[in-house]
């Protein structure tokens, strides 16, 4: 191939053992093979799956659905390619025609790397289309109004700002501080007298009164065009049914003439998206936007689902590239670990070890509740737990919160939910993900791996 | 067997050259192979020690498992030492720019097996960094010696175990390696292919190139090392040049055109009266298979039949032909068997003369045909005549491959 000679000579041993994984995942029929897989996936799952007619429920089974079997898929043939191309070849002997050539070891590992990832590329490539191509398709068969929809709310990209979340840690230690100067209590339980001023003071940013006004002060307004303000509350009663109350919304600073006024019956426990007119920002460049309680009953703003001001800042398909970018780097992660396993471990082991890593990663869920609770029991009654149950948790529980810590550190990024709901996936989100999975666990790996291999004898009695 | 230990001692390693560069030095090398638990559980290599000069061919003789292979293995860099020390032009078997001198063939075929045979040879060019026009020139060369360039669009996989060993010497020499180390060049080859190995190692060494066999196939080690070592048990046995160690100084076998009756009687009643009639041996000479065979498919080839597999590789390739040794080829060739020829000429061999004990001890004649049919005697081959006319085939078939103004 002469496209070896226009690089520099260092590269050409690494582009030629890249080529060669690549031409072996081809040759094999596994790239063949995996894109069909995925072709079929993309066009049969929402066949399988109806959705509701809504632009939501399509965005959900085509964007969501599609793109969680996809990565699914894709992660685990990641793993299973670089499991097998390395331990396979160790095993098999070829390795050894490579380490007898003029190639150094983390090149050979760099090489496989590269070719696996040009495999992903292939196939994220398909996958985007397919689902670029199919969004586009199905998106026909939406009566008008919810085509709109799609096509303002969720083919697009925009930037989610929030209103500043005040600072309750530190709200509540003044505010203790003040009691304890005031009060010179003698003996007191501090962490939980702190916990519950700074859940007091939690609940009372969350809720609005009937008859009161809450105003938050969120950046990122537009001059342009309107933006679209996301927002989910509930009432202060115990059982959450949704209900549809009356509400009356105020966008601008209420005491100049640059306002707007909406009146809207929502239903709680449900997201829903206002179209907010441009140029109603205060001086400081902040959207004033109020919330007159015009119900009998308080009502909450949880603060994860608080209001955010959703500013179209970039198309459809820029958004589903930069997705697929943060998917990329996740996929090369679970290269770099299957890689990684093969370099020290026998096919068998590295496949099953490398496999229950991507199993434990799906049970992210789980993981997070029991590193929370800090307990893998959920007993509820503290009488009810046995000297057994405590030493299981001793165990348990610290390994639990690093794995909580590192999966978070991964999944933290993930471009799915923010993609079926039109919200942007920012550069800065897919060079943090690089950046974090690449450079710092990818390159942490790299280091065991390249040890592991340097080291590794990689021929036997027998071979 | 012959235990020549204390030959390694008092033979120096190599003979008159000794002053040329030590491409491979091996010193106390030891390797403990060991269990899950890192506890002991084979020594297959214990204190060996060698030296490989520039130009040599150097047989590793031993039976399986005899260590010879994890010798090479280390030699490589495939497996670490657990004791000991080698050296490969001057640096560890480690060290990446010294892999680049060297040209290596499993003893199994670790090739790709989804690749062409023209893509594996590409491929491990690339790994050396040739040029894109280097790469495809040297290829074409290499699957035209090694007789694959009919088959070149057919995967390795797809290959019978001889066609694996051909493409596995093809890849062995895409980098014109200094250093040759091949692990038992023949397995699998057809008595032809096998020659060609042979014929193909001598004309590497001529250019100056160091080899490394590896083997139990004792006919090819003899045919084309200079120096060996036989391992057993992870020792070196014996190690020498093949003069040294396979020479019966006792015995002579004298090999003689046919003579008149009374000439034979002659000869054979002056050697009854200072050796004993059951020590001397007579025989007619027989030719070697390998040779018959080489005659048979000879003519079978000038006869034009067809074969579906490989064929037999002609020409050495022209980039392992360059260089400026190569007008010493001829000359080798040619002290090599001046060498063997030493022995006494037979006119002085045959001039009647009272043999003295001493002179029986030192006696030149072993053996001589003797006619005792009616016939006319069979002319016998002596050994060295026979090297020399094997000698004389070698040089013939290099001056066609090596080009005849060399």
């Amino acid at each position: 191939m002469k496209g070896y000679d226009a690089l520099p000579k260092s590269w050409q041993p690494v582009l030629s053992v890249a080529r060669l994984t690549f031409r072996a995942a081809t040759r094999f029929r596994v790239v063949q093979f995996l894109v069909l897989l995925l072709l079929a996936l993309v066009v049969s799952l929402p066949l399988v799956l109806k959705h509701d007619g809504t632009a939501l429920g399509l965005a959900r089974i085509v964007i969501t659905y599609s793109l969680g079997s996809i990565i699914t898929i894709l992660g685990f043939s990641t793993l299973w390619l670089a499991v097998g191309n390395l331990a396979r070849e160790v095993e098999d002997g070829q390795m050894q025609m490579l380490a007898v050539k003029p190639l150094a070891r983390w090149k050979i590992l760099f090489g496989k790397w590269l070719g696996i990832m040009a495999v992903n590329t292939l196939l994220l490539a398909v996958s985007a289309t397919a689902v670029g191509s199919l969004l586009n398709y199905r998106s026909r068969q939406l009566n008008a109004d919810e085509r709109q929809i799609l096509t303002e709310q969720i083919l697009t990209a925009r930037a989610p700002h929030r209103a500043p979340t005040p600072d309750f840690d530190g709200m509540a230690r003044e505010q203790l501080e003040a009691s304890v100067a005031e009060n010179q209590p003698t003996e007191f339980d501090r962490p939980s007298v702190l916990a519950k001023i700074r859940a007091d003071l939690l609940a009372r940013h969350e809720a609005v009164l009937p008859q009161y006004v809450r105003q938050w002060k969120i950046p990122g307004s537009t001059t342009d065009r309107p933006a679209m303000l996301r927002l989910k509350f509930r009432t202060a009663r115990g059982v959450h049914e949704p209900v549809r109350l009356p509400t009356a919304w105020i966008f601008g600073e209420i005491n100049s003439s640059n306002h707007v006024r909406l009146e809207a019956v929502l239903t709680t426990d449900t997201f829903h998206e206002l179209a907010v007119p441009p140029d109603l920002a205060d001086t400081d460049g902040l959207l004033p936007v109020h919330f007159v309680n015009l119900t009998g009953e308080t009502v909450v703003f949880d603060l994860a689902d608080g209001p955010e001001l959703l500013v179209p800042e970039a198309g459809f398909p820029i958004n589903l590239l930069r997705a697929f970018a943060i998917l990329y780097c996740w996929l090369g992660l679970a290269a770099a670990l299957g890689l990684a396993a093969a370099c020290r471990l026998n096919f068998n082991v590295a496949a099953f070890f490398a496999v229950s890593v991507l199993l434990i990663g799906t049970f992210d869920g789980t993981i997070a509740d029991v590193s929370e609770r800090g307990s893998v029991w959920n007993i509820p009654e503290p009488e009810l737990v046995t000297t057994a149950h405590r030493v299981t948790d001793w165990l348990l529980v610290p390994m639990i919160r690093l794995l909580d810590f590192l999966l978070g550190a991964i999944t933290n990024y993930s471009p799915i939910e923010s993609l079926s709901l039109g919200r942007s996936v920012s550069w800065t989100q897919v060079a943090a993900a690089f950046g974090q999975c690449w450079l710092g666990f990818g390159g942490l790996l790299a280091i065991v791996a390249i040890t592991a291999f340097s080291r590794r004898e990689l021929a036997n009695p027998d071979s | 067997m012959i235990d020549l230990t204390e030959n390694i001692e008092k033979q120096p390693a190599s003979t008159p050259t000794d002053n040329r560069e030590n491409v491979v030095s091996v010193r106390a090398l030891s390797k403990v192979f060991k269990d899950f638990w890192g506890r002991p559980k084979a020594k297959a290599v214990n204190d060996v020690s060698f030296e490989i000069k520039k130009g040599e061919v150097f047989g590793l003789l031993g039976p399986n498992g005899s260590g010879k292979s994890t010798t090479i293995k280390m030699l490589l860099g495939l497996l670490n030492p657990t004791k000991g020390f080698i050296e490969i032009f001057g640096h560890s078997p480690r060290h990446v720019k010294t892999k680049e001198r060297i040209g290596y063939l499993p003893e199994e075929s670790y090739l790709y097996k989804y690749l062409d045979s023209r893509e594996t040879l590409d491929f491990f060019g690339n790994l050396f960094q040739l040029h894109s026009e280097e790469r495809a020139k040297r290829a074409e060369q290499l699957l035209e010696m090694v007789g694959l360039n009919q088959v070149r669009s057919r995967t390795v996989g797809e290959f019978s175990k001889g066609m694996q060993r051909r493409i596995g010497l093809a890849q062995a020499l895409i980098n014109d390696p200094d250093l040759v180390i091949l692990d038992e060049p023949t397995a699998g080859l057809d008595p032809i292919g096998c020659r060609e190995v042979k014929d193909l190692i001598t004309a590497l060494a001529n250019r100056g190139k160091t080899v490394i066999i590896s083997s139990h196939l004792l006919s090819d080690v003899e045919d084309v090392c200079d120096r060996v070592v036989i391992y057993y048990g992870g020792k070196i046995q014996a190690m020498g040049t093949l003069k040294e160690l396979l020479t019966e100084r006792e015995t002579v076998r004298l090999t003689l055109p046919t003579l008149p009756r009374e000439k034979m009687d002659q000869v054979l009643a002056m050697i009854r009266k200072d050796v004993a009639e059951d020590r001397i041996q007579i025989d007619n000479p027989t030719q070697n298979l390998e040779s018959y065979f080489l005659g048979v498919v000879k003519r079978a080839r000038e006869n034009e039949q067809q074969t579906s597999g490989a064929t037999s590789g002609s020409t050495v390739a022209h980039y392992l032909r360059e260089g400026g040794e190569e007008k010493d080829q001829k000359a080798k060739i040619l002290d090599r068997l001046a060498a063997d020829l030493a022995p006494t000429p037979i006119a002085e061999l045959l001039e009647e003369k009272p043999a003295t004990t001493e002179q029986k001890q030192d006696a030149n004649l072993a053996s001589l045909a003797e006619a005792e049919a009616p016939k006319p005697v069979a002319p016998v081959v002596s050994k060295a005549a026979e090297r020399k006319a094997s000698d004389e085939k070698a040089d013939d078939k290099l001056s066609s491959l090596l080009g005849g103004d060399n």
